[in-house]
């Protein structure tokens, strides 16, 4: 008797036991383990501060069952990050990727990487566009910009940070028919010193990379690229349609895709997490509020056709202007 | 005197136990974020910054910015003590820090470069105080064409760098500006120069992996090839802490060389993308025109620590006025911290510096204590450091390998870091026992690439007229300083002929 008693807690333990290890298997599927969290660019930069911060509401919101890391692979403009993401020597389903518009159009352009392999999973926000003066210049609007140019065909020069801010000045020169400058800068901040130090007229900014100098009334926003006036501090600046150049308007994505070959089922995991994390508050008030960003987040369906089609438009219009030669 | 009773408020707001301990804290750990090569200060402030986004904002940047200058201390130690520059600023520092080691004068050396740290931060914060907006100011006259000149005025030093055998030096100099030239044209649409079709090289070469090789790596090769020379580092000479310590003569050769350099790498700090290793490069430059023991230099003249390391801690401290006042970061790592005063609630731009008086002066001065703290936490180390100095060659080559790999893949996270850190290690090597001088390669490398681009932007915005470079002031001075440089000796040596006939 005593015998069968022991006998029998024995197999209550055991099976107990694997059923719990079977439970915990089920509970967590998936991760298995780490996922690596790719920021094709350095740390600190604004690439590397949205993985983080997503890092961040993940962890805060116990939204993923297992870890993400953040790696940071800077170089080539998000082309280093992306051919190490989108190698097919790794899981794909446990790599994801940080990639905004302009390094989509880099990718779309560069002979060295192929990266077309990467799977489009989200994307959490849209960045604006401004056309940005220094105060107490002889540009009071845009108007003063465009007889400027007239009268001075290629002799106004406005800032730009990369290939995006160049076509946005593209843009305006075919729709308006103009010839502004774009002169090329490492990034925003040395737009902005070139700028008030009276070395170029114009530049294109993000509204977080101005907003500082225009409540200071150091800078004023001309025009937006934006489909509706923003508001705040940014209400002044009247929409290309107001001021009748209806094709000149641009927003760029800011989303994350996955490792070659990542799964379906994967695909629809990270795009329910990512959907949560840009409903929390923080991400509203941190990142999408702070920055002047749009905040309308788009699921995977919608964001692959749209990162595709969006790069090739860009694409073909610099090549149209010798860009990528 | 506005600023200073604001400054003494501020002292108010950083002189809580809290706020001093997370200034000595940010000190220590900029110290050995410094140390450690690969491992710069914009890599360590953008580790910590996630860790401080729930914390005070004051609070937060009097720790970071610790960091920041405690950074700048610690550059130099890898520097003097094996050749290898913990930080880009601290390339000039190697130059005669790691010769006065190899001489015995390590801890002469060490405590030179905290002395000349210290300096410079301090002339760097009390300049901060009383003229930042100011400076942030007359920063902004700096443009494309500007920045242009001054660059070729620097570039014309490269001259007394070459050595012996000018022709070397000048095969030197052609190869470093080759390899520069490697990667993506930021300037022409990201088009990739001379990649062959590789990732790797379409990101080009980082600066950290080709300084450790070169000056690391051969140094290795050099203590094991020379074997029979001694034990350890120094060639088995005794150190002791109390032969370390300056005496007079040497504090009077490196005050009046830290002062100078303080000034003008304090006012590169303002300068837009300027930063510290070109402050630090300028200042040496500069020493090696006017200083008294110019010869010595680079062969283990302690002018040479002290201009270096003044004048970068002096960068880094002036780094912060464009931030502060005008929300435009003068540095990479300002840039993070701008970055940091988004998360922390505060909007970066030029109302912080009138509306946050709080968070502007304590920052400010907690510079003051965090430099003391600095300089203190320095001295205490150096007994520790110099005993890596006895350490047997056995153990400490492998070591020294062991770092420069670790340092090499840390800058990109990248192995292909490491193969070439370890190419450009047996190049220099071999180019050392042909007499090929290899700070000149160093030297095009850093400069060649921001000359193209501050030429090429000048160009871009006159529309091709060079008429730029003469039409603004300050561009036309600092040419015809160049002019003068270049041409004096030839024209000295033409009346002198003139004089014997």
């Amino acid at each position: 008797m005593k015998r069968t008693l022991i006998a029998l807690l024995l197999v209550f333990i055991v099976t107990g036991m694997v059923s719990a290890q079977g439970a915990e298997e089920a509970a967590g599927a998936y991760p298995e383990r780490p996922v690596e969290f790719v920021a094709p660019a350095s740390a600190g930069g604004g690439t590397d501060t949205f993985c983080r911060l997503i890092v961040d509401i993940i962890n805060k919101n116990d939204l993923v069952d297992g870890n993400i890391v953040v790696i940071n692979k800077p170089g080539g403009g998000g082309t280093v990050g992306a051919a190490y993401a989108s190698d097919t020597n790794r899981d794909g389903n446990y790599t994801l990727i940080a990639i905004n518009g302009a390094q989509a159009l880099g990718l779309r352009a560069s002979t060295e990487v192929d990266a077309s392999n990467l799977v489009p999973i989200a994307a959490l926000a849209m960045d604006n566009v401004l056309f940005v003066g220094a105060t107490g210049s002889q540009y009071a609007d845009f108007d003063d910009v465009i007889a400027a140019a007239k009268s001075n065909p290629g002799g106004i020069n406005v800032g730009v940070a990369d290939n995006l801010d160049r076509l946005c000045v593209e843009m305006i020169n075919d729709s308006v028919g103009i010839e502004l400058n774009g002169v090329y800068f490492d990034s925003a901040g040395e737009i902005s010193s070139a700028m008030l130090g009276g070395h170029v007229d114009f530049g294109i900014m993000n509204p977080n990379e101005c907003i500082g100098q225009i409540q200071a009334d150091m800078m004023v926003p001309l025009a937006a690229f934006t489909e509706k006036r923003l508001d705040g501090d940014f209400a002044s600046a009247p929409t290309f349609a107001e001021l009748g150049y209806e094709d000149v308007q641009f927003q760029m994505f800011r989303g994350i895709m996955g490792g070659a070959g990542m799964s379906a089922e994967t695909v629809e995991y990270w795009s329910a997490v990512f959907e949560q994390v840009a409903a929390t508050d923080q991400w509203k008030s941190d990142y999408i509020n702070k920055r002047a960003l749009d905040g309308n987040y788009m699921g995977a369906a919608k964001f692959g056709p749209y990162a595709t089609k969006n790069s090739e438009q860009l694409f073909q219009m610099g090549k149209k202007i010798g860009l990528f030669e | 005197m506005g600023n200073f009773d604001l400054l003494m408020q501020g002292f108010g707001t950083s002189f809580t136990f809290a706020n001093v301990l997370l200034a000595i804290a940010g000190g220590f750990m900029g110290l050995f974020v410094g140390a450690m090569p690969g491992i710069g200060a914009v890599t360590g402030v953008a580790l910590l910054l996630p860790l401080t986004f729930k914390m005070d904002p004051t609070s937060a940047i009097i720790m970071l910015a610790g960091i920041y200058y405690g950074n700048m201390y610690g550059g130099a130690y890898s520097a003097i003590l094996l050749n290898i520059p913990g930080d880009s600023p601290a390339v000039m520092t190697a130059l005669d820090g790691y010769p006065m080691s190899r001489k015995g004068r390590g801890g002469k050396a060490l405590f030179a470069a905290n002395i000349s740290s210290f300096i410079g931060g301090t002339v760097g914060i009390i300049t901060l105080t009383l003229f930042g907006p100011l400076l942030a100011k007359v920063g902004l006259k700096f443009g494309p064409a500007e920045i242009a000149a001054l660059i070729l005025l620097a570039l014309t030093s490269i001259g007394w760098l070459l050595g012996e055998d000018p022709l070397k030096g000048i095969v030197a100099s052609a190869l470093g500006i080759l390899i520069s030239t490697i990667g993506m044209d930021s300037m022409a649409g990201g088009v990739g120069r001379y990649t062959f079709g590789s990732v790797n090289l379409l990101s080009g070469f980082s600066f950290i992996p080709l300084v450790i090789g070169m000056f690391g790596l051969p140094q290795v090769m050099e203590l094991m090839a020379k074997k029979q020379e001694g034990e350890s580092l120094t060639s088995g000479k005794r150190l002791t802490l109390k032969e370390s310590l300056l005496d007079r003569s040497e504090l009077k050769r490196i005050l009046p060389t830290a002062f100078k350099s303080s000034i003008l790498g304090n006012f590169v700090g303002f300068l837009p993308g300027a930063g510290g290793t070109t402050g630090s490069f300028l200042a040496y430059v500069l020493e090696k025109k006017t200083g008294k023991n110019s010869k010595e230099m680079g062969s283990g003249a302690i002018e040479g620590v002290a201009a270096s390391e003044s004048a970068n801690n002096a960068a880094a401290v002036g780094a912060f006025a464009p931030l502060l006042t005008l929300g435009i970061p003068g540095s990479g790592t300002t840039a993070v911290l701008l970055g940091g005063l988004m998360m922390w609630g505060l909007q970066p731009g030029p109302l912080l510096f009138i509306q946050q008086t709080d968070f502007v002066w304590g920052l400010i001065s907690s510079m003051y204590i965090g430099n003391v703290a600095c300089i203190l936490a320095g001295l205490i180390m150096i007994p520790f450091l110099m005993s890596i100095l006895k350490i047997p060659r056995g153990i400490i080559a492998p070591m020294i390998v062991f770092v420069c790999i670790v340092g090499a893949y840390s800058v990109n996270n990248n192995m292909f870091d490491v193969w070439f850190m370890i190419a450009a290690g047996v190049v220099a090597y071999v180019m050392q026992k042909h007499k090929y001088p290899i700070a000149p390669i160093l030297l095009a490398f850093v400069l060649a690439p921001r000359f193209e681009q501050a030429i090429r932007r000048a160009f871009s915005i006159s529309n091709g007229s060079a008429k730029i470079f003469i039409e603004k002031p300050i561009s036309a001075a600092l040419l015809a300083a160049t002019a003068i440089f270049i041409f004096a000796p030839v024209i000295m040596k033409l009346v002198k002929r003139l004089r014997t006939k």
